[in-house]
């Protein structure tokens, strides 16, 4: 049986809608009119 | 919560990880922002309003499913130099 399919329905569902955004996608899905991607601060560090 | 509790956690369908903010503070900063919203999850990245009609709003994308739901869980009405944040799932 492979992995994906032991995983029950909602256990997928959540990880698909987890799969990392690129950089296209977030420019396709996001308005870039009238808005900036604005740059992390130096020490930003993801927790 | 932990992260078990969060593996298991089933989500709702409106929940993702691009939350739509309005009511921002117009003199905002970049700072500000990330330290406000990096509070309850990696950011992926965040884009904020700087026109006429954008002023005062901003998308904040979260790498994971799950903090996206515990910031607008929090953030929902919070209080930021005297304005309440309105933060909703971008559909």
């Amino acid at each position: 049986q492979t992995p994906s399919l032991s995983q029950p329905y909602w256990q997928r569902d959540v990880n698909d809608r987890n799969r990392p955004f690129t950089d296209e996608e977030l420019d396709q899905i996001l308005p870039s009119q009238g808005f900036e991607v604005i740059k992390p601060p130096e020490g930003y560090i993801p927790i | 919560m932990n992260t078990k509790a969060r593996a298991n956690a089933r989500l709702p369908p409106e929940v993702n990880r691009i939350v739509f903010v309005r009511n921002l503070p117009f003199k905002i900063t970049s700072e500000e922002l990330y330290d406000i919203f990096g509070k309850y999850g990696a950011l992926r990245q965040i884009r904020k309003g700087i026109s006429g009609k954008t002023k005062g709003t901003a998308f904040v994308v979260y790498e994971d499913i799950y903090d996206a739901k515990n910031a607008v869980d929090h953030l929902n009405g919070f209080n930021v130099a005297g304005k309440y944040l309105i933060c909703l799932y971008y559909q």
